[in-house]
């Protein structure tokens, strides 16, 4: 119980840069209001999660569907995923076209890809 | 190359090379992902002696194998080097270290005009990192003498006047702030913390991307909701898509009147041609900032 956690791997970051984001297929976007788009996500449920939500019957083992609304600079990014852009060169993209400095769209583009992995909307690659 | 000036220290870096930590008086690089230059300073009364700093260099860093050599024993690119910086009056010692997977060149630098000494030291993992340590250790200026000081980060520049001095600040992506501080009572600067008794705060803020900020509101309207340290409603805003300016009250009663406790603010928000961006100046305290000074500030307020 009182173990000690492993540390999680790192990467260098130039690795990590050069890793490339890949959608989950099982996303869908749906284009909404001011161009903007809404992603639908199957909700990754945690076994001991889905075992009780069962036994008191608030889950009948059909997928949970979440949604999430991407903001004018998410939409933008969303769109540069295409399973073979590099984060590195989405950064540079979304530093192009937004007028900002290198480091502050690679933080930016990070910090989205790293929120939107955590839900399981995207891989890395 | 790109130019750091900071808290009145200064450094052209190679391309590529990019600010791993910022501190008030000190600025880490990298390159690649590896660490290429490390700089502190510091303003110190009275005499200074290298020997003494190389001394206490070398017995906190007994691992590094750290030494302290003449100018015969550097390279002659950094020797070069070293003598420009003696040109503008900066005197140098130089050192060198070694530890099991890397190697480095530094010196320690003292200006007795100002009383300026830093401690700068690159690591050099090949030919090409020898060769940059030198030409970015000739670029090393000090600042902190003149009547206005400059700094420049990521990109952006102004020019300050020198009774401020450097408070707080962070550079976070899409907001950039930078606060300095002027005590009302110019003498006591050196005694009191930056930003404790009265004074007058002057602000730095740089917003981006500017066409999405903006895509919603008009530039006043997004200065009240967003900016840091807006103005209070009672203090009217004047300007329109691409500009905005303030000067007005915004604390005050008869206590404080009394007490000379009136709080002063000013400001100028403005959309940039290039690089997609809101720039603000903002001053707010005790003493007004006269209206020229704040000007130049605002007009030096720029992109590099």
């Amino acid at each position: 119980m009182f173990k000690k956690k492993a540390p999680l791997p790192t990467i260098p970051r130039s690795e990590a840069l050069n890793m490339v984001p890949v959608r989950n297929l099982e996303v869908h976007e749906h284009p909404i209001d001011g161009g903007l788009i809404q992603l639908s996500y199957p909700l990754a449920v945690k076994p001991w999660f889905g075992v009780l939500a069962e036994k008191v019957g608030m889950w009948d083992k059909r997928p949970m569907i979440k949604t999430l609304e991407l903001d004018e600079m998410g939409t933008f990014t969303w769109g540069l995923i295409n399973g073979e852009r590099s984060v590195r060169q989405i950064a540079d993209e979304f530093a192009k076209f937004y007028e900002v400095q290198p480091r502050e769209a690679e933080l930016s583009v990070t910090a989205f890809i790293k929120t939107i992995g955590q839900r399981g909307i995207l891989g890395l690659k | 190359m790109a130019e750091f000036i900071w808290n009145g220290v200064g450094l052209t870096t190679p391309d590529g090379w990019e600010p791993s930590a910022i501190e008030r008086d000190g600025l880490a690089f990298e390159n690649n992902d590896r660490p290429a230059c490390e700089l502190k300073w510091n303003v110190v009364q009275g005499s200074f002696s290298f020997d003494k700093h190389i001394k206490r260099l070398t017995k906190g860093h007994k691992n590094a194998a750290l030494n302290g050599v003449g100018e015969d024993e550097t390279p002659p690119a950094w020797t070069i080097a070293l003598e420009k910086l003696a040109q503008s009056g900066i005197r140098a010692k130089s050192f060198i270290w070694q530890t099991d997977v890397t190697r480095g060149i530094g010196a320690t630098l003292h200006n007795p005009a100002t009383g300026l000494a830093a401690l700068i030291q690159f690591f050099i993992h090949n030919e090409q990192d020898a060769a940059d340590a030198a030409a970015t250790l000739a670029t090393f200026r000090d600042y902190s003498a003149g009547k206005t000081i400059p700094w420049a980060m990521f990109g952006l520049k102004a020019r300050i006047h020198s009774e401020f001095r450097l408070d707080t600040f962070s550079f976070k992506p899409g907001h950039y702030t930078i606060k300095y501080w002027r005590p009302k009572a110019v003498k006591k600067a050196g005694q009191l913390p930056a930003g404790k008794g009265p004074g007058t705060h002057l602000i730095f803020e740089r917003y981006a991307p500017a066409s999405v900020l903006l895509k919603d509101k008009p530039l006043t309207d997004w200065a009240l909701e967003y900016l840091e340290d807006a103005p209070p409603e009672s203090v009217e805003i004047i300007g329109d898509d691409t500009a905005a300016l303030w000067n007005g009250i915004a604390k005050t009663s008869l206590l404080r009147a009394i007490l000379r406790r009136t709080i002063y603010t000013q400001g100028r928000v403005w959309t940039t041609d290039g690089g997609n961006a809101i720039l603000s100046v903002i001053t707010h305290g005790h003493v007004p900032a006269p209206e020229q000074i704040f000007t130049d500030i605002c007009e030096s307020y720029e992109f590099v």
